[in-house]
């Protein structure tokens, strides 16, 4: 949104005496951030007046004329092709040197203006069209000014700014900034609110929020489909309107925004729409009749509707538009479409040079019916723009009473349909509170000052007031809007800073939040480099592993390509990271902890998607130490320590192990529930990896990544990578449970027995299998000693050969009730060992 | 003199048996040493034909090329499936008992390699940030990622065709559901869960945020957020402006001078926009303030009585504040980064290069 700062100073009393730069900083301190400041036409700076002393006929071409022009002081020749100049007109001047503001030529032509010669003739410089200023469309003729408007500024070798006031900025806010606030979106409405900021006095147009009343014919009408959101529809007709060229008041406006002259008639429109913020559009009441093809004695019948499927316009950009149904606010005469509503009007009704009969729109539109339409076809108009905005349906009679004055001539005939007319507002507002509010000292005198935005100010009592918010505040409905109309108005250095005075205890983290930071600076302290990878993957890292695709959500909009879905697990992303570094690293440990999304987890009791907190690591890199025991060592210091859950409460289960399809088979549940880990088996070599379980839940996996994964991924060069994934979510599931009562940690009287046993199993016996037999001998423990003495126990030593293996585990006694002796546990000792045989087939090695 | 016919019939025998060998073989390099060999062959046989009648060396030479392109495709499918195979086989050799601690040895086999290890830059700062928030009582809270239009928009105060929603690009699954745009989804949430337990809502919420946009140096799709709120009976205006002063002079570490300017967002009334006087260059301009002097930090305001109306809160009783800012671009402010790019590379030379 620009604004004209010498527009401004017109409506706003004393304001011409204020710099723009005092203004620029008002605007950004009380109201919006200030984009730039922008010099007008100054691309015309170099631009003079020039007077025509002589002018005939070139002797040897036919269609160039040469003129003398005083420059100031000094009479050159310029050479040119029109023909319209006569002795003492004054026209703009290109001086040697200086650069056409329009190039009409940007393909034969660089635009700097040269000393030429013109068949036998000296040509020292050049005389412009209104086309070439940017003033104008007109490129037949040079721009004559001799219009009385500017007479006393009319001097040879006057810079043109001057002469037509251009010399002026325009003052930038965003158009995000003030969605808010259409009011602002014309010259009054700001001068209004400038007026107020500064205090000083508003003085607008007569006809501005006029009650002008138009007369109307009885059979006309206006027919809004209820179920649009429009406020108001008026049209006001003038006939035989008279073409005439556009006053240069007009036009310099025009010319400061950007907008070249078109006719009378448009800038007319695009004058109103600058000054009051209020978009009209003119049609030419016969082209109407014409296109609707009705009799020109029936009636004047307008309509707002939504378009239905197959409605067909051409457009003012000369683009053929054919609707789907409820796809744009339509303006129809009878039925017929002939504009795209607050956007765009028809071609084929548009007004021309020859226009006699103008029916002009002043309308209001709900906003989210024109941003809706203009959204929908992707057309972004001026109009559109302002529209966007909410306009105040109490502005239209004066807009029309505007028009009126402009044309010289009272509209013939009138139709206003005004929908609803919207209760005003009244706000009860009180000093201390809004004190209280704001840490500022707010006094009757800072409330009375609402009164220079347009507020009704009335006291009721002592500090109490009641406030009228004016038609076209709509962003105004309670006192806490009041209290942000006093800030900007007060200034929000005037506020009193403060603390809040409550006991700082008792503060709590979000479980997550505290788990990822243990596991992060564990993660950190055994060497790991901390990776953030987007939350969105590409197709491609979805298809590296087979069937997962439909489990994951999928973003439908994105202009990136890398967003395709939701991520659901983090380690394919860590193997691609792994590869970007390959050129530089030939070792790399990294991991990740972030959240997944995974559509067989269903939702949430709020019905948004269930969200879990994952954790990944990835080792690569031709190094002993790179396997699965490295890895699963990472896992229970990086991960289970800090989380204070020991090996012995975990289990791991081969990938290639049948027990596990079996049991899973039988639940269904825990199938979804484990999905994405179960989906990385897909990246794991089977033998020498393995799930992890806590309980009976899959809580994740870990082990060597698949020579066929690390061969499709390039990342054979590493040799061996590894890694590992948790669902941390799912792992503190069990937290929440509260965690079953063991042994370890109780305390024991006087010093543990410590022992060691020696098992000897074949290869194919996990050491798990001693463990769960040591587990088994629990119970019968627990009968014969009346407590469970086995406090701990863990492997010590593995000592591999031929087919076999010696297990070595160390045993931790230990009594609540007494001190124990080497001979105490023997009995213990032997129902282990009893169990442990029992369940393996081990021997034992003395 | 062997006519070609001959000659490519012998070829043809022999490159069958040597197929046949290839096919047999389960080590790389032996197959590839006599691919090469089979190959190198048939080519050697295209020196002989000069030696061959004119009429037939169109003949050989064509019949000896097809030969060439078919044993090399040969190979190549033959190449193919044994690296197949060889990948297979190292996948499924040599089990492990996943269940050890470690393979073979003592206790002194629980070793790990030692590496220097990093937090990422992005972490350390937020944890920096939580842990300030913490001190001042905020309770912490970790914003969820993918959200519905009812928290992302509608319970702050955006109903659907707002303009406000232009100003951001918004991602959508094919449910419906956003990657939320803002930390701001989590307001209605927390202000429930602390009035659930008390009468003052001090919450710090951290989270992913992301817009539709595409990646350069500038922008991208996405960046941390982090969220404050403060909802209480007696919260004020001056109140928000003493915390973010009070939270920002903690970070920097330093007395900081702050500016002001009203700005609007649905959710909040007022609305303002918070700078600081550039701790870098103490407002000469520098590249960090893009030579304003000014650091624009964060966006805030009261919350909007709607909102909290919407958190089951009576705004006749309640009044709260909020504000929120970018992580990412702070983070690139206090290390000197100019492409955000860097930030989600995840280049272990970008990562390691801090101390």
């Amino acid at each position: 949104m620009k604004v004209l700062k010498g527009w401004l100073d017109k409506y706003v009393g004393g304001l011409d005496k204020v710099s723009v730069d005092v203004l620029v900083d008002k605007i950004h301190h009380s109201l919006a951030e200030v984009e730039g400041i922008e010099p007008v036409g100054e691309e015309l700076r170099e631009i003079i007046v020039a007077k025509v002393v002589k002018v005939y006929k070139h002797p040897k071409a036919d269609r160039l004329w040469v003129t003398h022009v005083d420059i100031g002081g000094k009479i050159v020749t310029v050479v040119t092709g029109a023909d319209n100049l006569k002795i003492g007109d004054f026209v703009p001047y290109t001086p040697i040197g200086a650069k056409v503001p329009v190039n009409p030529y940007p393909s034969k032509w660089d635009g700097v203006v040269r000393k030429k010669v013109l068949v036998g003739i000296e040509s020292e410089g050049m005389l412009n069209s209104e086309y070439e200023l940017g003033l104008g469309s007109d490129h037949s003729q040079i721009m004559v000014l001799n219009d009385t408007e500017f007479s006393t500024r009319l001097k040879p070798g006057t810079p043109l700014v001057e002469v037509l006031r251009l010399n002026d900025y325009l003052i930038e806010i965003e158009n995000k900034a003030l969605t808010h606030r259409g009011d602002l979106f014309g010259v009054l409405g700001m001068a209004q609110e400038v007026a107020g900021l500064f205090g000083l006095r508003f003085m607008p147009e007569k006809w501005w929020y006029s009650g002008y009343t138009m007369k109307g014919a009885q059979r006309d009408e206006i027919i809004i489909s209820p179920d649009t959101g429009t406020l108001r529809y008026s049209v006001a007709i003038f006939k035989e309107v008279k073409a005439r060229s556009t006053p240069w008041n007009i036009r310099s406006k025009l010319a400061a925004y950007g907008m070249p002259s078109h006719n009378f008639l448009v800038d007319v429109t695009n004058y109103l729409m600058l000054l009051a913020g209020q978009p009209i559009h003119a049609f030419d009441l016969d082209k109407l009749y014409k296109v609707a093809k009705i009799d020109r004695t029936k009636p004047i019948r307008f309509g707002v509707r939504w378009s239905r499927k197959g409605d067909k316009l051409l457009a003012l950009n000369d683009k053929e538009y054919i609707f789907e149904d409820k796809e744009a606010l339509l303006i129809t005469f009878y039925d017929v479409p002939v504009a795209i509503a607050g956007i765009i009007g028809g071609k084929a009704t548009a007004v021309d040079d020859s226009t006699s009969n103008v029916a002009f729109e002043i309308a209001t539109f709900d906003k989210i019916d024109i941003r809706t339409s203009s959204m929908r076809l992707g057309i972004f108009t001026d109009a559109s723009v302002v529209f966007s905005r909410q306009q105040d349906p109490e502005k239209v009679p004066g807009v029309v009473e505007a028009l009126s004055i402009l044309l010289n001539q009272r509209p013939t005939l009138g139709v206003d349909k005004y929908i609803q007319k919207r209760k005003i507002a009244t706000i009860e507002v009180d000093v201390d509170r809004l004190s209280g509010f704001l840490d500022l000292d707010v006094k009757k005198t800072t409330v009375e000052r609402l009164k220079g935005l347009g507020f009704d100010v009335k006291q009721e009592a002592e500090g109490r007031f009641s406030i009228t918010v004016p038609s076209f505040r709509f962003d105004v409905s309670g006192e806490h809007d009041i209290a942000e109309e006093i800030v900007r108005l007060e200034g929000y250095k005037k506020v009193k800073t403060k603390l809040p005075k409550h006991p700082v205890a008792g503060t709590t983290m979000d479980m997550d939040l505290g788990v990822t930071r243990k596991l992060r600076n564990a993660f950190v302290t055994l060497g790991g480099t901390e990776t953030q990878n987007y939350s969105f993957v590409s197709h491609e890292q979805v298809r590296l592993i087979p069937n997962r695709e439909p489990y994951l959500y999928r973003i439908t909009n994105a202009v990136s390509p890398e967003v395709s879905y939701v991520r659901n697990e983090i380690v394919t992303q860590l193997l691609w990271t792994i590869r970007s570094n390959k050129a530089s690293f030939r070792r790399v440990f990294m991991f990740e902890i972030g959240k997944v999304f995974d559509k067989r987890w269903g939702q949430t009791s709020e019905q948004v998607p269930v969200e879990h907190v994952a954790a990944a690591s990835v080792m690569a890199g031709d190094d002993t130490f790179t396997d699965f025991y490295t890895v699963k060592r990472i896992l229970l210091s990086a991960v289970m320590e800090p989380l204070r859950i020991k090996s012995s409460e975990l289990g791991f289960v081969r990938l290639d192990s049948p027990v596990l399809n079996q049991v899973l088979n039988r639940y269904q549940e825990r199938r979804k529930r484990s999905g994405p880990i179960l989906d990385l088996k897909a990246l794991f070599a089977p033998v020498r990896s393995a799930y992890i379980l806590k309980g009976d839940t899959i809580v994740g996996i870990l082990g060597e990544i698949s020579a066929k994964i690390k061969h499709q991924l390039a990342i054979e060069e590493f040799g061996k990578v590894v890694a590992l994934y948790v669902d941390i979510t799912d792992l503190l599931s069990f937290e929440k449970d509260g965690r079953k009562a063991h042994g370890i940690g109780r305390p024991i009287k006087g010093a543990p027995i410590i022992q060691d046993i020696c098992f000897v199993i074949d290869n194919n016996t996990f050491i798990a299998d001693i463990e769960k037999g040591i587990r088994a001998a629990v119970g019968e423990i627990q009968n014969k000693y009346g407590e469970d003495i086995v406090r701990d126990f863990f492997v010590i030593d593995i000592y591999p050969y031929e087919n076999n293996r010696n297990v070595t585990f160390r045993f931790v006694f230990g009594s609540e009730k007494r001190q124990l002796a080497d001979k105490d546990v023997t009995k213990a000792r032997e129902l282990i060992i009893n169990s442990v045989v029992a369940a393996t087939g081990a021997s034992v090695k003395d | 003199m062997p006519s070609a016919q001959k000659i490519i019939d012998r070829l043809s025998l022999q490159y069958k048996e040597a197929i046949n060998k290839a096919s047999k073989l389960e080590d790389l390099e032996a197959f590839s040493r006599l691919r090469n060999k089979v190959i190198s062959e048939i080519k050697a046989q295209f020196g002989v034909i000069k030696e061959l009648p004119p009429e037939e060396r169109r003949y050989f030479g064509a019949s000896l090329n097809q030969l060439l392109d078919e044993v090399q495709a040969r190979f190549e499918e033959l190449g193919a499936q044994l690296k197949e195979r060889i990948l297979q086989k190292m996948d499924f050799d040599n089990p492990i008992d996943v269940t050890a601690p470690w393979h073979k040895g003592g206790l002194d086999q629980q070793k790990i390699p030692l590496l220097r290890g990093n937090k990422h830059p992005l972490t350390e700062e937020i944890e920096k940030i939580l842990d300030i928030f913490w001190g001042m009582g905020f309770n912490l809270y970790w914003g969820r990622q993918l959200d519905d239009d009812y928290h992302v928009f509608d319970a702050l105060n955006i109903p659907p065709g707002h303009p406000a929603r232009e100003a951001w690009d918004t991602f959508y699954t094919e449910e419906g559901f956003i990657p939320t745009t803002h930390t701001s989804n989590m307001q209605i949430r927390v202000i429930k869960d602390q009035l659930a337990k008390g009468d003052v809502v001090k919450a710090a919420v951290v989270g992913r945020t992301f817009r539709n946009e595409e990646v350069d140096a500038t922008h991208s799709h996405t960046f941390y957020q982090m969220e404050g709120v403060v909802v209480h009976k007696k919260a004020s205006l001056g109140e928000l402006l003493g915390v973010l002063k009070e939270f920002l002079e903690r970070y920097f570490n330093k007395k900081i001078e702050f500016k002001v300017i009203p700005a609007h967002f649905p959710f909040v009334e007022p609305g303002l926009e918070f700078s600081i006087k550039c701790t870098f260059c103490d407002g000469k301009g520098c590249s960090a303030c893009g030579r304003k002097g000014w650091l624009e930090i964060l966006g805030a305001g009261m919350i909007h009585p709607q909102v909290l109306e919407n958190a089951g809160v009576d705004p006749q009783v309640y009044k709260g504040y909020a504000w929120g800012f970018g992580v990412d671009r702070l983070v690139m402010t206090k290390l000197g980064i100019d492409d955000l790019r860097l930030l989600y590379s995840n280049d272990l030379n970008v990562l390691a290069r801090r101390k």
